[in-house]
């Protein structure tokens, strides 16, 4: 939260504000002293109690890796102090001030002056508990005088209406102004808020008094851009009574937290596999591919947490996540999902070593006005450390699960959204001040999010982080997800194998594009205009979506229509169609084409609308997109070291091409590697085909399927074959070949 | 014929060197007679017989050879393209048959011939056999004056690696040449040559022997020449001369049968054999005998019959049968060839461990090219699909395929490519040469500026819509 730009804009606005005076209704102007009066009171008061409190930088080696911490490095950088305005309270003795967030660490020297030119020094020395405000002690000599404080009324609280005064002390170009303004209170407190109002716009660090001039209390915290025109929060004299936390027991705190929130974060290396993961959405092409990302231990039995979101198409192309304990030790665990309604996701591992779990709150909320630690975890030369901040809720909203769908019983609460005080990074975490993990930081899921153009195919994501609204999810609403509960998790985001992340949806056909003859030649020329577009079916693969649509050879595919959104229709349209042929001649077709493609991104189980032209006369058909079935890319394969070459299963395109019968059975060959034993017999029998073939035979027997093969191969080195006899096979001739197998390869 | 000589002065010198390499000083007196072996002048004399041996087989030889000089109407370039070839023949009778090559003798619109007398005539073609790559056909002797040389046939059987051999024809049209050699081996198989089993020879041959005759040093035609290996140098084949009479008797005879272009009819069973070698260490193949069956065509004799892949055929009509080696192959493919047409064959099968008995009735054996035809509307030539033709049969078993497109034709315009099989034109279904005729001769009646159809091919596998638009006249060829 960029807290910075309040008091300069705000500085600006009060001095606008300040030729005009301040605002009184006509009643109050009858029964009060005049306003005239009022304010020659008020300014005299501010002059004597309000302080402006410079805060020089401490010099640090390197900037603390904070989010939002540019706004302390920046003054540094340039040598400035950092300014805040606040009051004297408590007989001179200390400085009530804003808490900005500065870290105690980064306390320099802090001096503060008044109107009338007098400096004083000061040093921290205590935190409210229940206000972003802080009192520094006053150094006061033995003679000095202290200077005079201000006491706040013990008063009504202001009722909506109500009018208010707010002065402030500040320096321009070394010359000390008081600016007072007013404005009438236009909210009432929000829960857990004593003595507390809301105004319209405000400062910070301001002293608040009645109209009758009488200071009541002190502006602690401020939104600028809350509607309508911001908002102040303001504590009175409840304030100075309230709970304190010294700055040593502040520093010990924080210290003691981030310690024992240490003990439980580990850093997981992410190694993804190197090639793309298939079809895709533009987004998932350009996954983000973490390598380093903390997780939380929450249990005993190897689950992390990592409350940071990944895109899927990372998720899919992961290889591996481990670990290494504090002995060097590696370890490998298993990604189990990633959350379907938030940014983070649970990865397990089998062997953990003892590491302590972090303790959950069951706080189901974190009310307005709370205190609550901030823990930020960074890697600083290899070493994990946690930051910790003192922050506070300063806004508590319910959110809405589902922000475009208009069936109410999805309206239901998904959580709170939680605006703290202080800056925050995505992963942060948000504990009591004992040390329980209440929240952290994330964005929601919606469900069915914008989905802009044809891209967005399955890109829900977050409701946009706008500047300083980040989330807070709290832990205690996300026992499923921690206990890794598959329904809490989306779907089919798993890490893929090679082969399964190219699964393709299909509708099960072969298709050439369209021109302006061939659509004259059919009659089709008004629905494909003109050739332009339409995708002539050439071939339909039994048992497919399209056959059990009663599509055939020359219906004319035209357009795409997913869920019934007519502004997402896609017209179907091919420019040239790509040969099955391979290096060794004629081969088999890629099932990843231009059709298919646009169906995977379309994405599978949405149902969408197909129209095409059959028989001269156009129709529609509602279908729900489904994987298809195996095919030469993604067919389970084997690579035998022994013979040296990989078989996998045939799958249906295969079967067409090679005019296989339903009953055929047979493996395909995908490679056969040079100088090894089946490429040797291929080319001893001038079989000059060494892919793309296939087998049907080994020692007589007919072979199934690639765990077929792999059993034959066990039985025949049991046996100690010297010799395996194949029949294979490559566009309808066969051949009987000797191969004489390496059985000290593989295993 | 300078290879020759210079084969002949250096076998000479390497004996002479030998012979000089051995000799022990001469001593003038007290030398035994019996150390020193030949003497030079006796080189000199067996290099005079040699000599003599080789002139006599040519002069014996030469006479009969013919230089061939075809025009051949070729259809691959997508049109019918004419142009001359060159190949070889010998005379074998007085009628005025010619042995040669079916590769030189085919689709020839007309052959001129050139005799050793430099007398010149037409020939026609008598028969033609793709399957050995052997052809006849008959000079035009009307207007031919004096005795015909003919050409004597010896036999392949007595041939030994090492035999000196010559070579003659006309290597890229040097007409009446001869070069000498040695039989390199004699047991070289081709697939594509299923019934020959080659010599090799390091004889020159190169394109234009083809057709001529493998001569040994009697005289006699012990082969024909037909092919060599590419790029390589003295790798040369020749037709063993045994197998050409047979096909050569066939072919005149079938001619004079059926007053046709003679042909020789085989049997096919849709077996393709392989050799049993390889299979002596394995456990599910014995190795010892029969042949074993490597493939087996669809919709043929032997997949009617049950037959498989790893199936060996021990006997037929309960006559042993032994394929050990490839080159042993030949022999047997000749046995298959020679069973009765529609006739009952019992074969002598094992399979695993069981010896079975299976009938087969084996079919006329069909070509490997089919016949073309040319479209000259649509700049395209097309060839009929054989049963027996690879690659293209597996597709679709009949029908026509694109053999040819020119450029700027309107097959090619409109995006047919070469290749491509023709499965319908229009909405009529092509399952021979004869139906893409007949439809391509009703197409082409067409209205002009309405000429356009709708095929549909298959595409090394796939189907295929193309609209063929043929309403632009065909070019002229720029000469």
């Amino acid at each position: 939260m960029k807290k910075v730009a309040i008091p300069v804009t705000a500085a600006l606005l009060c001095m606008m504000l300040f030729l005009n005076g301040c605002a009184g209704t006509p009643e109050e102007k009858e029964t009060a002293r005049g306003p005239k009066q009022v304010n020659a009171e008020v300014l005299e008061l501010a002059k004597q109690v309000l302080a402006v409190v410079k805060i020089e930088l401490a010099e640090r080696d390197e900037p603390l890796d904070l989010p939002g911490y540019e706004r302390i490095e920046g003054p540094r950088k340039k040598g400035v102090p950092i300014e805040l305005t606040g009051v004297f309270v408590e007989g001179g003795q200390y400085v009530l001030v804003p808490d900005y967030g500065i870290p105690l660490d980064d306390f320099g020297k802090v001096t503060v002056h008044t109107y009338d030119g007098r400096e004083y020094e000061a040093e921290p020395h205590s935190y409210f508990m229940d206000a972003s405000a802080m009192l520094l002690k006053v150094s006061l000599g033995e003679n000095d005088e202290p200077p005079p404080s201000v006491v706040f009324e013990e008063i009504d609280p202001f009722r909506f209406g109500d009018s208010y005064l707010v002065a402030q002390l500040l320096e321009e170009d070394t010359v000390m102004r008081v600016a007072v303004t007013g404005g009438s209170v236009r909210y009432q407190s929000a829960e857990g808020e004593e003595e507390a109002g809301h105004f319209g716009f405000g400062q910070l660090g301001a002293l608040v008094l009645n109209p009758d001039g009488k200071p009541v209390g002190f502006a602690v915290s401020a939104r600028m851009w809350d509607a309508p025109q911001g908002r102040t929060s303001w504590r009175g004299a409840q304030l100075l009574r309230s709970q304190r936390i010294s700055c040593e027991e502040m520093k010990e705190m924080l210290d003691s937290l981030a310690e024992t929130v240490k003990k439980s974060v580990i850093k997981l290396e992410f190694t993804y596999r190197d090639e793309d993961s298939g079809p895709s959405s533009r987004y998932d092409e350009y996954g983000s591919k973490p390598e380093e990302l903390f997780g939380l231990v929450v249990d005993q039995k190897g689950t992390v947490f990592v409350p940071q979101d990944i895109d899927e198409a990372s998720v899919k192309c992961i290889d591996e996540i481990a670990f290494r304990d504090k002995d060097g030790e590696r370890h490998v665990g298993a990604f189990v999902g990633l959350s379907k309604n938030f940014g983070g996701f649970v990865v397990r591992f089998d062997e953990m070593p003892p590491v302590p779990a972090v303790r959950i709150s069951p706080a189901d909320g974190m009310l307005k006005g709370r205190p609550f630690v901030s823990a930020h975890i960074v890697e600083k030369r290899g070493e994990t450390a946690v930051l910790t901040q003192f922050n506070r809720i300063e806004e508590a909203k319910r959110i809405e699960k589902s922000r475009y769908n208009t069936d109410p019983a999805s309206r239901e609460d998904a959580g709170w959204s939680l605006n703290a005080r202080l800056a925050a990074a995505m992963g942060d975490l948000a504990l009591t001040t004992d040390g329980g993990l209440v929240a952290f930081i994330s964005g929601i899921k919606y469900p069915d999010a914008s989905k802009t153009g044809d891209d967005d195919w399955r890109y829900r994501r977050y409701s946009p982080d706008y500047g300083d609204t980040a989330r807070y999810i709290l832990c205690s609403r996300i026992a499923d997800t921690l206990a890794g509960a598959e329904d809490c998790f989306e779907e089919d985001v798993k890490p893929k194998t090679k082969r399964e992340g190219k699964k393709v949806v299909w509708l099960g056909v072969e298709y050439q594009g369209m021109n302006k003859d061939l659509a004259e030649m059919m009659g089709v020329k008004g629905p494909t205009n003109s050739g332009e577009k339409g995708l002539f079916v050439i071939h339909v693969y039994p048992d497919s979506p399209a056959a059990k649509l009663g599509l055939k050879k020359g219906d004319i595919l035209l357009e795409v229509i997913p869920e019934g959104k007519i502004d997402q229709k896609k017209e179907l349209r091919a420019s040239g169609t790509h040969s099955g042929y391979g290096r060794y001649g004629p081969s088999w077709r890629d099932r990843r084409n231009y059709l298919t493609t646009l169906l995977t991104n379309i994405g599978k189980e949405t149902e969408i609308e197909l129209r095409y032209v059959q028989d001269k006369s156009e129709k529609t058909a509602k279908i729900t997109l489904e994987l298809s079935p195996p095919d030469f890319e993604t067919a389970e394969k084997y690579k035998d070291e022994v013979l040296g070459l990989t078989v996998k299963n045939l799958t249906y395109e295969v079967r067409f091409f090679a005019k296989l019968n339903p009953g055929d059975n047979a493996l395909v060959v995908d490679k056969t590697e040079s100088g090894r034993p089946m490429q040797v017999a291929l080319y001893t029998k001038r079989f000059l085909v060494p892919e793309r073939f296939l087998i049907r035979k080994i020692n007589d027997v007919e072979v199934r399927d690639v765990r077929h093969y792999k059993t034959l191969m066990k039985q025949f080195r049991e046996q100690k074959r010297e010799s395996l006899t194949f029949v294979v096979e490559h566009m309808g001739v066969s051949m009987v070949m000797e191969v004489k197998p390496d059985w000290s390869e593989g295993e | 014929m300078k290879k020759g000589i210079v084969l002949v002065v250096a076998i000479s010198l390497f004996c002479i060197t030998l012979i000089f390499a051995q000799a022990p000083e001469v001593e003038p007196e007290g030398t035994d007679p019996a150390s020193s072996e030949v003497k030079p002048d006796e080189i000199a004399r067996a290099v005079a017989a040699f000599q003599e041996i080789v002139s006599e087989a040519k002069k014996k030889a030469l006479p009969s050879l013919v230089f061939i000089k075809p025009v051949q109407e070729r259809l691959e370039g997508g049109e019918a393209k004419r142009r001359q070839i060159y190949g070889s023949g010998v005379i074998i009778d007085r009628e005025g048959h010619v042995i040669t090559n079916n590769h030189v003798a085919e689709k020839t619109k007309e052959i001129r011939c050139v005799l050793f007398d430099k007398s010149e005539m037409d020939a026609t073609v008598v028969g033609l056999d793709e399957a050995t790559d052997l052809a006849v056909i008959k000079l035009d002797l009307s207007e031919y004056k004096g005795e015909l040389p003919v050409a004597t046939l010896g036999t392949s059987s007595m041939l030994s690696e090492g035999n000196f051999v010559l070579a003659l024809g006309a290597p890229m049209g040097f007409s009446r040449s001869v070069s000498l050699g040695v039989v390199s081996n004699l047991e070289r198989y081709f697939e594509s040559a299923p019934y020959t089993l080659w010599i090799q020879t390091d004889a020159a041959i190169n394109p234009g022997n083809s057709g001529g005759p493998l001569v040994n040093l009697k005289g006699e035609v012990i082969g024909i020449n037909s092919m060599k290996i590419p790029f390589a140098d003295n790798l040369g084949f020749a037709i063993p001369v045994d197998l050409v009479k047979d096909v050569v008797k066939k072919l005149i005879e079938n001619a004079a049968k059926t007053g046709d272009e003679g042909k020789i009819a085989r049997s096919w069973t849709g077996i393709k054999f392989q050799e049993m070698k390889d299979f002596s260490e394995s456990e599910t193949i014995k190795g010892e005998e029969g042949v074993l069956v490597g493939s087996i065509h669809p919709n043929s004799p032997a997949s009617k019959a049950g037959l498989r892949p790893g199936d060996i055929i021990l006997g037929v009509n309960g006559k042993k049968v032994n394929c050990i080696y490839q080159h042993e192959l030949p022999a047997t493919q000749r046995f298959f060839a020679a069973l009765p047409l529609d006739k009952d064959a019992e074969l002598t099968v094992l399979r695993g461990d069981e010896t079975t008995k299976v009938n087969i009735v084996p079919k006329i054996r069909g070509k490997r090219e089919g016949d073309e035809m040319e479209c000259k509307d649509w700049g395209m030539t097309v060839r009929e699909i054989e049963p027996l033709t690879p690659v293209f049969s597996h597709f679709r078993d009949r029908g026509v395929f694109v053999l040819g497109l020119k450029y700027k034709g309107n097959a090619n315009k409109s995006g047919l490519q070469e290749y491509d099989i023709i499965v319908k034109l229009a909405d009529v279904e092509i399952n021979s040469l004869g139906e893409f005729e007949a439809e391509y001769n009703e197409l082409i009646k067409m209205e002009k500026g309405h000429r356009k159809v709708l095929v549909e091919v298959n595409r090394f596998g796939y189907p295929r819509y193309v609209v063929v638009d043929f309403n632009k006249e065909p070019e002229e060829d720029e000469e």
